[in-house]
C-alpha cells in the first residue's frame, strides 16, 4: 500500500521522513530512468537521480500541490543533467588542451554509453537520436523514452506545448533517414492498437 | 477528401485521439510527410524506451535522500549571503590552519614562526616539536580477503513442487543466499532466516535480485553492529513468472508454493551450505501479501520452523471489504479485467494458456492495478475449468452486476483467519510469534487504515486461542520498510534471539 506524496505535501505538518520516502517510492524508477536515457551512464545517472531528491526536497516550497510533481522532478532533474553534460564537456575540452597521458576523463563514459547502447534493441535508432542537437534531442527523449505526454514535456522544459510539437516535428523528420516506413494501414493499427 | 491539416494529423498521432480514425487514415495514405513522422513516432514508441534502469534506490541513496528529507528548516533567503560569507571565512580560517599545520610538521628546522595570536589559537593541534610523523602505511588488503559484510550469492534452486503450475512457473527459482563475515573463515555452521520480501514487479529480475540481497546484507550488518549473532538470511524470488506476486500460498494454478518453500528451498539451503538443520535454528520472515503465506507455511510445518516474523501481514476481515472493492473493483479495474476475459475468450483452447502467459509475461501497457488483481483473483478465486484467466472476477461486465458468491470468495481472500489457524493451535503455541501493524495514522487516509485492521485481527484470534505472541505497531507508516524493520528489529532482537546459536 503506497501513500501518494501529494498527500504529505497537502499537509502543513507533514513528516518530511515520510514525504522522502513516498517521493522515492514513487518517482525514483522514473526519475532514474530519465538520468539515464539522457546520459547513458549508470553511474551518473545514480547520482543524478539522487541528486534530484535532495534538492527536490531543499527546494519543495517551490513546488505547487496539485501541478504535475513527476513533471517538477524531472525538470529538476533535466537540469542537473545538462549540468553534468556541461561539465563532462568542460573536462574534454582541458583534457584535449593540455593532453597527457591519462584517458580522458569522459572515455569511460563513452564505454558506458556504448555498452549502454549495444544493450538497447535498436543501436541505430540510439545512435540517431543521439546525434541530434540538445533542442531536439530532449524532446525525444521525454517524450519516447520516458513516456511523458505533449503536456508533461512542455512543463519539464518550460516550453510552449505548440513548440514541443514543432521539436518532435522537425526530429522525427531528422531521424526518418535512419529508420523504415510502413504502410499508413499498419501505421494506423499499431499507433492506435485497433 | 482529406478534412485534417498536417498539425491536426500529427497531434491526432501524438495524443493518440481515437476518434476520426478514418480522417487520419485517408490523411496518411496521402501525405507523405505525416506519414514519415507517423512511421518514426511508431517505431520510437516500440523501442526507445530504456530498459535496463534502476527500479529501486540502493541502500546508499536512500540513506542520502532521507537524510536530507530531515534536515531542519533552511535560513530565509535574505541570510544566506551572510552564512555564505561566514562559510567562507571559516573555509579560509581553516585552510591557513591547515597549511601552518603541515609547513610545521614538515620541516622542524625550518618552521615558521607563527605569530602568538596563531599559536595560541593553533596549539590544540600543533605537532609537539619533537614527535615524528611515525603513522604507518596502510596494510594492503590481500587479494581474496572475505569481504568484511559478508557476501550474497544468487543461486538456483530446484523447485519440484511447483510441477505442474499453469502459469509456466519454471521448475528451477532463485533465492538470495546472504552469507555472514566469519562463513568464509570458519567451518562453522549457522542458523537461517528465509525472508519473504516483498518487492514490486519489475522487468530487471536480476537487478531486483541484487537489489534485495544488498538490503538484506545491509540489513545485517546494521543487526551484527547492534550486537545479533551471525545468520544465514535467505531471500526468495518472490516475483511469479507472469510478473504478479503469488503470496506463497498453495495454488492450483500458480503452484504449490508452500511445499517450494518448506521442501524444496529448505532442503536445498540445508544440503549446499552450513546451516543448523533444526526447527530451532530456523526462522521465517514474511511481509505484506506473503504474511499469509509465511503464517500457513510456519504453522503447517513447525518442524522446520521455530519463529515467525510478519512485518504488515496483508489480511482480509470483513472490515477490509471496502478496501478490497475500492481496488480491485474500481471502475478502472472493472473495465480492464472484463476486457481481458473478453480477449482470452476468443483465443484458442489449445494455445489460449500459452497465450495467456505470454500476455502477463511479455506486455508492458498492462497496468499495475490489473497484474495486481490477477494475481488476488488466482489466489481468491482460483479457476481451472474455464481455462485462462484461471479465476472468476465478481463482475462479468465492467457496468454489470457483481455475483455475490464469486465477490465472497474475493473478499474472503486472505481472510478467514480464524478458520484456517484454529486447526494449527499447538503448533502456532510451538512457535516464537511477532506480528508488526503500522500505528493508525489518520493523515494517509481510509485505505492505509483499513489494510492495519489485518494484523490486529490475526492478533486477536491467536489472544482468543491463548496463543502467546508479540504484536507491535510501528509509526513508519508507508506500508513498510523492508530495511528497517529486518534491521531494527526482526534480526537484532526477534531472531537473534529466538533462533539457537551453534
Amino acid at each position: 500500500m503506497i501513500v501518494e506524496p501529494e498527500q504529505f505535501l497537502r499537509s502543513d505538518n507533514a513528516d518530511r521522513q515520510l514525504l522522502a520516502e513516498s517521493l522515492l517510492d514513487h518517482y525514483f524508477a522514473a526519475i532514474h530512468r530519465l538520468a539515464l536515457s539522457i546520459l547513458h551512464d549508470d553511474d551518473t545517472a545514480d547520482d543524478v537521480a539522487q541528486d534530484t531528491f535532495i534538492l527536490a526536497l531543499r527546494q519543495i516550497g517551490r513546488y505547487e500541490p496539485g501541478t504535475n510533481l513527476r513533471a517538477w522532478l524531472s525538470t529538476i532533474a533535466v537540469n542537473l543533467c545538462r549540468d553534468r553534460q556541461r561539465r563532462q564537456r568542460a573536462r574534454s575540452r582541458w583534457h584535449a588542451i593540455w593532453g597527457g597521458t591519462q584517458r580522458p576523463p569522459d572515455a569511460r563514459a563513452r564505454d558506458l554509453e556504448a555498452r549502454h547502447v549495444r544493450r538497447e534493441a535498436n543501436t541505430a535508432l540510439w545512435q540517431s537520436v543521439t546525434a541530434l542537437d540538445e533542442k531536439h534531442r530532449l524532446p525525444i527523449i521525454l517524450r519516447y523514452a520516458n513516456d511523458l505526454s505533449i503536456r508533461e514535456v512542455a512543463d519539464v522544459l518550460n516550453i510552449p506545448e505548440g513548440t514541443v510539437h514543432s521539436r518532435l516535428h522537425h526530429a522525427c523528420k531528422k531521424l526518418a533517414a535512419a529508420l523504415t516506413t510502413t504502410d499508413a494501414e499498419g501505421l494506423v493499427l499499431e499507433l492506435f492498437n485497433e | 477528401m482529406n478534412s485534417l491539416t498536417h498539425e491536426q494529423a500529427r497531434e491526432y498521432i501524438q495524443q493518440g485521439y481515437h476518434h476520426d480514425l478514418e480522417a487520419l487514415r485517408q490523411h496518411l495514405v496521402t501525405c507523405e510527410e505525416c506519414r514519415t513522422y507517423a512511421s518514426v513516432h511508431a517505431q520510437l514508441l516500440r523501442e526507445l524506451p530504456v530498459r535496463n534502469s534502476r527500479a529501486h534506490p540502493t541502500i546508499e541513496q536512500r540513506a542520502a535522500v532521507l537524510a536530507a528529507g530531515s534536515e531542519g528548516i533552511r535560513l530565509p533567503r535574505f541570510w544566506r549571503p551572510l552564512a555564505a560569507a561566514g562559510g567562507l571565512a571559516a573555509v579560509l580560517f581553516f585552510a591557513t590552519a591547515l597549511w601552518l599545520v603541515l609547513s610545521a610538521a614538515n620541516s622542524n628546522a625550518s618552521r615558521p614562526r607563527l605569530p602568538a595570536p596563531w599559536v595560541t589559537l593553533l596549539a590544540p593541534i600543533l605537532p609537539q616539536p619533537t614527535a615524528e610523523a611515525t603513522q604507518p602505511a596502510p596494510t594492503p588488503t590481500p587479494a581474496g580477503t572475505p569481504d568484511p559484510r559478508g557476501r550474497f550469492v544468487i543461486d538456483s534452486v530446484p523447485a519440484p513442487s511447483l510441477a505442474g503450475n499453469l502459469i509456466g512457473e519454471p521448475l528451477e527459482q532463485q533465492a538470495i543466499v546472504y552469507l555472514p563475515p566469519s562463513y568464509d573463515l570458519s567451518s562453522r555452521r549457522y542458523p537461517v532466516v528465509y525472508a519473504l520480501i516483498f518487492t514490486e514487479i519489475t522487468w530487471y529480475q536480476q537487478d531486483q535480485m541484487n537489489s534485495i540481497g544488498n538490503s538484506v546484507r545491509s540489513a545485517m550488518n546494521i543487526a551484527l553492529r547492534d550486537g545479533a549473532q551471525e545468520m544465514i538470511v535467505v531471500a526468495v524470488d518472490s516475483v511469479s513468472a507472469i510478473n504478479t506476486t503469488h503470496y506463497f500460498l498453495d495454488s492450483p494454478v500458480t503452484g504449490d508454493w508452500e511445499a517450494y518453500l518448506t521442501d524444496d528451498l529448505v532442503g536445498y539451503i540445508d544440503a549446499n551450505y552450513r546451516t543448523l538443520p533444526t526447527a530451532e535454528a530456523r526462522g521465517l520472515y514474511a511481509e505484506g501479501p506473503h504474511g499469509l503465506g509465511g503464517l500457513m507455511a510456519a504453522m503447517r510445518h513447525s518442524a522446520i520452523f521455530s519463529a515467525l516474523y510478519l512485518n504488515n501481514p496483508t489480511i482480509t476481515t470483513p472490515e477490509t471489504a471496502p478496501a478490497i472493492e475500492n481496488y480491485y473493483m474500481s471502475e478502472l479495474a472493472r473495465s480492464q479485467l472484463s476486457n481481458l476475459f473478453t480477449e482470452v475468450s476468443v483465443w484458442p483452447e489449445k494455445t489460449a494458456a500459452a497465450q495467456f502467459r505470454d500476455k502477463l509475461q511479455n506486455e508492458r501497457g498492462l497496468t499495475l492495478v490489473l497484474r495486481n488483481a490477477v494475481a488476488y483473483g488466482l489466489i481468491a478465486a482460483p479457476d481451472i475449468e474455464s481455462g485462462p484467466p484461471f479465476f472468476q472476477y465478481p463482475y462479468a461486465a465492467a457496468d454489470g452486476p457483481a455475483d455475490e458468491a464469486v465477490m465472497q470468495k474475493w473478499h474472503e481472500g486472505l481472510g478467514n483467519i480464524r478458520e484456517r489457524i484454529a486447526p494449527y493451535q499447538d503448533a502456532l503455541r510451538s512457535l516464537d510469534i511477532a506480528i508488526i501493524a503500522d500505528e493508525a495514522n489518520n493523515a494517509l487516509g481510509p485505505a492505509h487504515l483499513s489494510a492495519q485492521l489485518g494484523p490486529a485481527h490475526l492478533s486477536a484470534q491467536l489472544t482468543d486461542m491463548g496463543i502467546d505472541h508479540t504484536f507491535a505497531t510501528r509509526t513508519y507508516s508507508l506500508a513498510f520498510s523492508t530495511l528497517r524493520e529486518l534491521s531494527g528489529y526482526a534480526l537484532t532482537e526477534f531472531f537473534a534471539t529466538s533462533l539457537a546459536p551453534e
